[in-house]
């Protein structure tokens, strides 16, 4: 604490004369002196900054038990359906119409959509109706909700009806 | 005159090499041993793991990854000319060495797994370098990543890919990688590796560590054998779950050939892994070697030195 008698800081042990210490002229200089070169603008403050604002995005999401409806026994999907989710989410953009690229699968109609389902099953159910299925691709197209998918796996199931 | 000079020519290849010896001789073996080793890979990957390597100093890498269709099983065969009408993944990315143990990059990834579109920032530091005396006997280098998907979100909110917030696109790797060089011919590297991913799926797991072992046979100046395995510590109950619901998971392995052709080493693989990034292919491959679920792939790296060396 500072004896104003003898004009001098002198030792002391509670808590507001340890508070007063910290803020001596002579703590703050050197206080400051340590903490200078420290703080300089120096090459590793982005890396520092850029890694906490990523830990700062650090989170642990789980998306929700899904409720929806995979019996599919009770849904009734019909090729119409089907075609036209083909055609919004897949042939509107030059992709699968049988005249631009890929030829591959071609979707431009119900039946040529059906025969390609028939004869590549696996390959429809890898990237169109699997959990991690990638398609439609990245090209402006929605991505499928998770109801979607398993409606027209149940279609598929039951033999593609129309 | 013309035969003193050819003369010196001649000799002085054989003159430097005594000097070489003597100079030998008076630090002593170890002072000669104790450097470190270099090149224990050729590139910054294995496949499709990291390597212990970082660029040198003002070295620019340009990577090129890219992972075919499967080769055999429904999704492959001649119909797809066994793979390669189909793209699984493709990365470009830059990575530029800041100084010879630090490297940062960007990349770009098609993605494959349960997001796509996916931006990567990257750092890679070097730790320690393995010494020919063995007093320091293995390299350690450390490699972190983030990535965010840039992709649309669903509109269902039960979707892996459902995005309420921007911090549901990104995910994280951390990884250290424990290498050794054998000899000229043999080095191997042991990769415990953490993936955080911020958004899941239902059973799915935000943290998760997996392990890698990864190689190099070398057979000559220019071509090598290299091969990679990731086993990833995924839970029984998200086993279970999965597998239930007609998805398993399996571990990535990845064997091929790395062939250096002066600047560029060319790497021409074979994997069950569909994606190329670690945040990927380490918790969500779904595809298996006993399916002919595996595909060719390819990464090229082309260095290009802005340091003026």
């Amino acid at each position: 604490m500072y004896d104003r008698k003898n004009k001098e800081w002198r030792p002391s042990f509670s808590l507001l004369s340890f508070a007063g210490n910290l803020c001596k002229p002579i703590t703050v200089m050197k206080t400051m002196q340590t903490l200078t070169p420290i703080l300089r603008p120096q090459r590793w403050y982005f890396p520092v900054l850029l890694a906490a604002s990523l830990l700062a995005a650090c989170t642990s999401e789980q998306a929700p038990e899904p409720t929806y409806n995979t019996d599919c026994a009770t849904v009734e999907v019909k090729t119409a359906r089907i075609y036209e989710l083909v055609q919004q989410h897949c042939t509107n953009r030059s992709c699968h119409p049988g005249t631009g690229s890929p030829l591959l699968a071609d979707f431009s109609t119900p039946v040529k959509l059906k025969s390609y389902i028939t004869a590549n099953g696996a390959s429809w159910a890898f990237r169109v109706t699997a959990s991690n299925a990638d398609m439609p691709q990245s090209q402006g197209y929605p991505t499928l909700p998770r109801s979607v998918r398993d409606s027209i796996a149940c279609w598929v199931s039951k033999g593609m009806p129309d | 005159m013309l035969h003193l000079r050819l003369l010196t020519v001649l000799l002085l290849p054989a003159s430097m090499a005594m000097a070489q010896e003597d100079l030998g001789a008076i630090f002593g073996k170890d002072s000669v041993r104790r450097d470190p080793v270099t090149a224990t890979f050729k590139s910054t990957r294995i496949i499709n793991g990291q390597s212990n390597e970082t660029l040198a100093k003002r070295d620019l890498d340009f990577r090129v990854a890219h992972r075919f269709g499967d080769i055999g099983g429904s999704g492959g065969g001649s119909s797809t000319f066994f793979g390669l009408d189909n793209s699984t993944d493709i990365r470009i990315a830059f990575e530029y060495g800041i100084t010879d143990k630090l490297t940062a990059g960007v990349s770009r990834a098609k993605g494959s797994g349960n997001f796509s579109q996916m931006w990567e920032v990257l750092g890679k530091y070097k730790l320690l370098q393995q010494t020919h005396d063995n007093r320091i006997p293995v390299g350690v280098t450390l490699f972190a990543n983030a990535v965010v998907s840039s992709m649309k979100s669903s509109p269902d909110k039960e979707d892996v890919y459902y995005f309420d917030k921007f911090s549901d696109r990104a995910g994280y790797v951390a990884q250290a990688v424990i290498a050794r060089k054998f000899g000229n011919a043999v080095s191997l590297a042991l990769t415990p590796s953490f993936v955080h991913r911020n958004r899941v799926g239902y059973k799915d797991m935000n943290n998760m560590f997996a392990l890698g072992v990864g190689g190099r046979l070398r057979f000559s100046n220019r071509v090598a054998l290299v091969a990679d395995y990731f086993y990833a510590f995924r839970d029984e109950e998200s086993k279970d779950y999965y597998a239930a619901r007609g998805t398993d998971f399996y571990n990535s392995l990845g064997v091929g050939v790395e062939i250096e052709t002066g600047g560029h080493v060319f790497h021409l693989n074979f994997t069950n892994a569909t994606a190329v990034l670690e945040n990927q292919f380490i918790p969500e491959t779904t595809s298996t070697w006993r399916n002919g679920q595996f595909r060719w792939g390819f990464n090229i790296s082309r260095r290009f030195s802005l340091g003026g060396r």
